[in-house]
């Protein structure tokens, strides 16, 4: 990685070591799948959203850093 | 428990509100189909680029971090997009990676969608090249662009090679700046390498009005400033169109 900022990379690569997300893909619906890091029991922060769909990557409630909960399918 | 069988749940939605949302999952299971692309509700839309650039790298967490992978394809999302109209870039970046920074400034200037940007806090390093990329840039009058070489950390085996591929990458950055600014190559080089200004290190800062002096950026204003710049370059886009 060839990195130009004004922070020296010492800096930005910090506790880069104990850095270990854990990552799983999440099909959402056909031809969206998401890129999901755990956050909790039952919850999953949106990493990435995977789509060859652009309009899903506007999408409000699947900007990453949102939260997703599982549930139970009654 | 199935794990691809997730519901979302936006952030500070009460727990009541779960059913509503499951039924709309519900008819993206049976129809499936999901819901139609969001509606642009408003049709001039901001694109924050703020903290690291990130690249190739996740960097760890304290870093606040501008994604190329959420960005490039939103970028393409705005132009296709018929409800949108204009796309305001809004800048506070310390930098980061080069290439991501390069691709996100060439998506910027191929888009047909009337661009403007406003660098607001720092606009440094391959911020620079973002700023410029843009129909129309603008500067706050105490925010700041950082203009310096590319630097390597930790061991670097001092051949003429080394020295060269930076040098390569230099120019890249260089070339975009110059194409998509009134400023010449010479002078963003001399920029880059002048000595005296920043503490311990070649480079220039460049504040507010001197960015428009050098012909880096094209104008000194604030959000009211490059807002009505946009309307009036979407209204011109629209005039040719008809």
């Amino acid at each position: 990685m060839l990195n130009y900022s004004i922070y020296p990379l010492e800096m930005i690569l910090e506790d880069y070591d104990d850095f270990v997300p854990e990552y799983e893909e999440v099909n959402f619906s056909n031809g969206l799948t998401l890129l999901v890091e755990r956050s909790g029991k039952d919850e999953r922060k949106i990493a990435k959203i995977i789509s060859s769909d652009p309009q899903d990557y506007l999408r409000p409630e699947l900007q990453p850093g949102s939260i997703l909960k599982s549930v139970f399918y009654y | 428990m199935d794990s691809n069988q997730f519901y979302f749940l936006a952030q500070g939605n009460k727990e009541k509100e779960m059913p509503e949302t499951a039924k709309t999952i519900e008819s993206i299971r049976q129809l499936g189909e999901s819901s139609p692309p969001t509606e642009a509700k408003n049709d001039i839309h901001i694109l924050p680029i703020i903290g690291q650039i990130e690249g190739h790298m996740v960097l760890p967490p304290k870093n606040k971090t501008t994604k190329y992978e959420h960005i490039i394809p939103q970028l393409v999302a705005i132009e296709e997009n018929p409800n949108i109209k204009g796309l305001l870039i809004i800048l506070n970046t310390v930098g980061g990676d080069i290439e991501a920074g390069l691709a996100i400034s060439e998506m910027i200037s191929s888009m047909n969608t009337p661009t403007v940007s406003l660098v607001l806090g720092g606009g440094h390093s391959i911020g620079v090249p973002i700023a410029v990329a843009t129909d129309y840039s603008f500067i706050a009058s105490t925010a700041s662009m950082t203009i310096h070489p590319i630097r390597l950390t930790g061991l670097v085996i001092g051949v003429p090679q080394t020295y060269d591929y930076l040098d390569k990458m230099q120019d890249r950055i260089i070339k975009f700046v110059s194409t998509h600014s009134r400023i010449s190559e010479e002078k963003f080089r001399e920029l880059m390498f002048r000595t005296g200004e920043l503490v311990r290190d070649v480079g220039t800062v460049l504040i507010g009005k001197e960015a428009v002096e050098l012909g880096l950026v094209d104008e000194v204003g604030g959000l009211n400033a490059a807002l009505a710049k946009l309307r009036s370059l979407v209204r011109s886009r629209e005039e040719v169109k008809q």
